[in-house]
This record gives structure tokens, sequence and C-alpha cells, in this order.
């Protein structure tokens, strides 16, 4: 078993009475793909803080290549090795990118100019333009530039596509497969854009109001969830860490079971309900289902709350 | 290398990707002895995890779609007689599955449901 | 490199600090030697030699006025822009995740400061000074020689509350409101207390400047170096009080 890159054990962080993290266990190994899910404010941008030092944890720990941000002397060998693009992305707004590479680029013993003049074109940058003076798709570019260069062994990425078009994703995501999954680098990201993590995350952890709802390889939600759709009169569902939402509307009953689907609808059937739909989910609509509140509106709703997930392999 | 795979349908993407290539092999748009992209390669291409395509690979090598040489390179193995067989037949399969669960829903017979497919292959006409 | 951005980002307030002091300790320099006559201006080098040492002391003057606003302000702006100002801009995620540690950042910065601040001091003053000099043919320049040093010396508690006030107000022009407001309330206070009161109460880090002054005005007092330990104590606790603020501080 490989060793984890980024570990948290009951990390905990509340602003006065708000509690943005809450009891958040992260295991990330060395080498993966961790696609960090959750509404706005779910506490996401929160950790990535916590683990570049940005914030202290109320309670419990964290630690990035095994060594503690709380801790200055540890904090500056993470920082040499980690690369952060931040969710605001804001640089120095009189430099140039160019003049933002020069600045940058002592910091890391690592850092390639090649890689930065390769990026700086692929992703059509307009290296002597004032920060201020460029748009907000340039200056999110010009964030991950700056990052990517650096060639860290760990990349810690704060909603990295947002903003971005569709053509300028694409060659992120294929600048980050070539260039540092390849080399069995860790990223750790969050993101909105569920089609961009489908494709290149392998494992994927859905946090909502601080607390980590599911986490799971991909593959495996691939594998095993289901979503069953049912009709029936006075079904009962033993409530089981494995059917992980339940909605109902009139005699319509939608469940998001995480494994053996097949059994599941079995015993449905057994109390007499008809089966309409057991089917497979993209990332995207396990996501609304998990997170979703109840409709206040919809008489009888079954509770959209979802019992915490892992996966254990 | 020509491939399509969808990151939203619930279907694994090393499965896709394995389905793909034998479907592939089948249709002779990959010959036998030739080289398979290297995973870095196909991977970025497809904008997709290399895990996934160094998982797709090991399982065709398993089941001898593929093989791999000591110096590196995954090649089209040959001798493949049965795959195009078995893949049509794998392909068609959840359509059928679909077909009879949905007439069992509806409470069609066997009859029923069977007709329904004949006549359907009569339309198409006599197409060996 | 922090150092870089440091004087990249105040290279155009420098220049124009620099410029503004210089161009006039030059013009103030030269003035009295134009004249004038047949519709054009002459410059008439006698007027240096004729009766140097009221000359000396009347351009001195006014160099030194240039040299107290451009050093204050020097101290003012120089200091504005400390790691503390990124805070609410949001630069500050960037750079809190470089591999330095906070305390360097501080005193990185205040060490340029402190380089600009020396060189817009001493420049244009040594400049007028050799002007001077060299048209009176006096060199009886002291002076304007030691000015600028004492400017600097009291420029650097301020340059220091500056500072402080970036980690308190974590924006530049925070930092620049509340440091001149700090400065005003305590000059208003220190009057209203000390006036009607009739106590002489030292001043507290401004004394060489208006040590320099007395001396200009032909009226020396000694060295006030209470004033001056108290400058150099200041000038190391603000910044000190600013790393402090900063290093614990959460964003």
């Amino acid at each position: 078993m490989s060793e984890a890159a980024i570990f948290t054990e009951g990390l905990s962080k509340s602003f006065g009475a708000q509690t943005a993290v809450a009891e958040l266990s992260l295991r990330i190994q060395t080498g993966a793909v961790y696609g960090f899910l959750g509404r706005n404010g779910a506490g996401k941008t929160t950790t990535m803080r916590i683990l570049l030092g940005l914030l202290r944890p109320t309670k419990g720990s964290a630690r990035v290549l095994g060594l503690d941000p709380t801790r200055e002397t540890e904090l500056m060998r993470i920082l040499e090795r980690v690369a952060f693009v931040s969710q605001r992305k804001q640089l120095y707004g009189w430099a140039t990118p160019a003049e933002l590479v020069h600045m940058n680029r002592p910091y890391f013993p690592r850092w390639s100019d090649e890689a930065a003049a390769r990026l700086a074109q692929r992703l059509e940058i307009p290296m002597k333009t004032a920060f201020k003076k460029l748009s907000i798709g340039n200056q999110s570019k010009v964030a991950l530039l700056l990052a990517l260069a650096q060639e860290a062994e760990v990349l810690i990425l704060d909603e990295p596509t947002a903003g971005l078009d569709p053509v300028m994703v694409d060659e992120i995501l294929r600048t980050l497969i070539e260039d540092h999954i390849s080399q069995g680098r860790t990223i750790f990201v969050s993101s909105h854009q569920m089609s961009e993590v489908e494709q290149i995350c392998d494992w994927v952890g859905i946090l909502e109001e601080g607390r980590l709802l599911l986490e799971s390889r991909l593959e495996e939600i691939r594998q095993e969830f289901r979503l069953v759709i049912a009709a029936g009169e006075g079904l009962q569902v033993a409530s089981s860490p494995d059917v992980v939402s339940a909605t109902s509307d009139g005699r319509f009953r939608r469940y998001v079971v995480a494994r053996e689907a097949e059994r599941f609808a079995a015993e449905l059937r057994g109390q007499g309900a008809a089966i309409l739909e057991v089917s497979r989910l993209s990332l995207r609509e396990l996501f609304v289902h998990l997170v979703r509140k109840e409709d206040p509106c919809t008489p009888g709703n079954a509770g959209a709350k979802a019992a915490p997930v892992s996966s254990f392999s | 290398m020509l491939l399509h795979l969808n990151p939203s349908s619930g279907v694994p993407l090393y499965l896709q990707l394995e389905s793909q290539v034998k479907q592939a092999v089948a249709a002779g748009a990959l010959r036998t002895g030739e080289a398979l992209p290297s995973t870095r390669k196909l991977a970025a291409e497809l904008r997709i995890n290399p895990n996934t395509v160094a998982r797709a690979y090991q399982d065709l090598e398993r089941e001898g779609v593929t093989r791999s040489v000591p110096g590196g390179g995954t090649f089209v193995a040959d001798g493949l007689p049965g795959l195009l067989k078995s893949e049509k037949v794998k392909r068609l399969r959840p359509h059928a599955r679909q077909l009879a669960v949905e007439g069992r829903q509806l409470r069609l017979t066997r009859e029923e449901t069977l007709k329904l497919l004949e006549d359907e292959l009569d339309k198409l006409g006599g197409q060996a | 490199m922090y150092a870089w951005k440091c004087w990249r980002e105040s290279r155009a307030r420098f220049i124009f600090l620099l410029t503004l002091y210089g161009a006039s300790a030059l013009l103030v320099t030269l003035l009295p030697g134009f004249h004038a006559q047949g519709g054009w201006w002459h410059f008439d080098r006698s007027e240096y030699t004729r009766d140097p040492a009221p000359l000396v002391q009347q351009v001195s003057a006014v160099v030194l006025s240039g040299l107290g606003m451009c050093g204050f302000l020097a101290a003012l702006f120089l200091g504005a822009t400390a790691s503390g100002s990124e805070i609410e801009p949001g630069t500050i995620e960037y750079l809190w995740t470089r591999p330095r540690p906070r305390s360097s950042l501080t005193w990185t910065h205040w060490g340029i400061s402190l380089a600009e601040m020396v060189i817009v001091a001493v420049v244009p003053t040594y400049l007028a000074a050799a002007v001077l000099g060299t048209l009176t043919g006096t060199w009886n320049l002291q002076l304007l020689l030691v000015a600028p040093w004492m400017m600097v010396i009291v420029g650097l508690p301020i340059l220091g509350l500056t500072t402080l006030m970036t980690a308190l107000r974590r924006s530049a022009s925070g930092a620049l409101i509340y440091t001149v407001a700090v400065i005003s309330v305590y000059v208003i206070v220190r009057q209203l207390v000390t006036v009607p009161l009739h106590l002489n109460v030292p001043p507290l880090f401004a004394g060489p400047v208006i040590w320099l002054v007395h001396n200009i005005q032909l009226s020396p007092s000694a060295f006030p170096w209470g004033s001056f330990w108290r400058a150099l104590f200041l000038a190391a606790a603000f910044p000190l009080a600013a790393q402090y603020l900063l290093k614990r501080a959460e964003v």
C-alpha cells in the first residue's frame, strides 16, 4: 500500500459558530488523482487552505507528504514540494505573466522553463500584458502556469478549470495527464466540472456541510452504484449504509444503491413493487442525489440525507 | 487509434476501452501484429487517467487479445478467430436482455416477444 | 523573488519621489544664479561667490524642507505595500504558499524600503550640496551632508508604523489612512496636553529633524539622543509587532 501524500484525521475547522469542516478524515495515496466534490461552501476550499498553512485546524490533524503544515519549518518543506492553485487565483495586477514567471521561478529548484514555455503556448497566454488587464480566463491560466511549471510532486488545485472554455479545459487535462499524472504525481483537485473529474480522477470524495458523504474509487462507483426506481405502496426499506439516498413522490420511489442493486430490486419486488428502472449513474447524477436537500413541498419525502459511505479498497 | 469513451455513462472506462479495442480488432481496424499506442500516449489522447489505460491493457493481454514484448510495447496478438463472434454476441446481449425484461414488465408472453423480434428481422429483409 | 517584487512594485513611486525631490533640490540650488536680462535668462555665478554663507543657509533651508516632505512621503508610501497589505486584495494566497517564512517577507520588504528611502533622501541632497559647493567655492555644508541621515532615522519609525498598519488593516490604503490618522491624533493630543500644562515633553522620535531645523535657524541645540534612540527602538519595534501579528494570521 502506497503511503498517503495527503492525510487528515478528524480534521475540523470552525469560524466562530460556523463549522466549515467537521471530522474530516481523508487519505489520498501517492500518485492518486482525487476529485474533491461538494457544493459551494461545503468546505473544500477550507480543507485545502488548511493543508497549505493558510488556516489552522480547530481540531484534528492534517499531513502533507508526512509533514505538518501547522509547524513553520515543516510547512516550508511542504511548500517546496507542493503546487497550489487557489480559488481566487489573484496575482499582482501590475505584473505581466512573464514577470510573474520570473518572480516565481527562484522559489522552486525543480522549475522547468521548458514546461512553462510549452504551457504558455498551449494555453495561449498573452505573456506581455499586465495581469490586471487580462480576462478572468487568462488570469486563471496564468495561475495554472505558475503551478504546473513547478514540476511539484503534489498538486492541490482549487477549481482549476472554472471559467475556462472547453478547448482550454481540454489542453489542461492533456497537460495534467501527460506531464503530471504519467509521472506518478499526486493530484488533489476540487471541481464542479463533473465530466472532467470523471475523465481523469481515480478517486472521488463528496463533501457536504464539512462532512465526507462518500469516498470511493471512481471505477467502483461505476461498477456498483445504481439508481433504482420502483413503484409501489407502503414499501419498507431497511436503513442500511448501502442505500445512499431515498426519495419518494406519490407511488414512485427512487433509491441510489451503493452495491448489490439487483438484490435490492429483488427485495422490493418481493414487497410487491414494480421495478421501473435499474440504471447506472453519471457522477453528476450521483452527486445531486446525494447532496440535494429534501424538497419540503413534496409530501412523504423519505429523506435525502445520506449516511457516509466509504470504499474499502 | 481513434476511440470514443463516454466517462459519464456510468460504464467503467477501462471496460469501454477494452470493448472498443476488441471491436476494432474484430472489424479489422487493428491488424495482427499492429502496435497499440503506449499507455501514456493513449491516456493523453483520450484525456483519461493512465491507470485506466494500464488496466485495460492488462486485461486485454490476459484475455489474449494483445501481447507485450520484453522491450516494451503492446501488439495485437495473432490467431483470434473466436473474437469476432464472441464480441458481436457480447455487444448484442444487453439489448436482448432489455427486450426480455421490458417484455416481461409489460406482461407480454414469450411468444409475443419473440414474434416482435421476428417481425423486425423480416422487415430488414433477407440479410444473411 | 519577493525582493524583486518589492522593488518592481514600488519603482514608480520611488522614481516619482526621487525625481520630484531631485528636480526641486537642483532648481532651488540653481535659482539664485538666474536672473532675467535682455528678455532671456542668464546664469550669474557671482551671485554665489559674493556672499556665500547666507546663500548657503537659505538654499539649505529650502532643500531640507523638500527633504522633509519627500522623506516623510517615502517612509509612508513605501511601508504601505508590506506583506500584510496583500491580504485583502487576495495575492496573499500566492505569497504565503511560496516556501518563504512570513518573517523573512516582512524584513525583506523593510530592507528594500529602507534602501529606497536612503537613496531618495541622500542622492538629491548630496547632488545639491555638490552643486552648491562647486558654485560657492565653500564646502561648509555639514548640515546638508548630515541631513538625509537624520531624515532616514526619523523616517524609519514611520516606515515601521505603516508596516504595522498593513498587518492590522490588511490593505495598503487602510494602512496609509490609519498611519496618517495615528500620527495626526498623536500630534494633536500631544499639543493639547503639553501646551496648557506647560510641559516640555521632548519629541518622541522626530528629535533629530527638529535639531536640524534649529541648526538651520542658527540656534543650535544639543543633539537629542533620547529621541534618537527612541527612533531606533520604534524602527525595530513596529515591524517586529507586524511580524508577530502576521505569524499566526489566518487567511
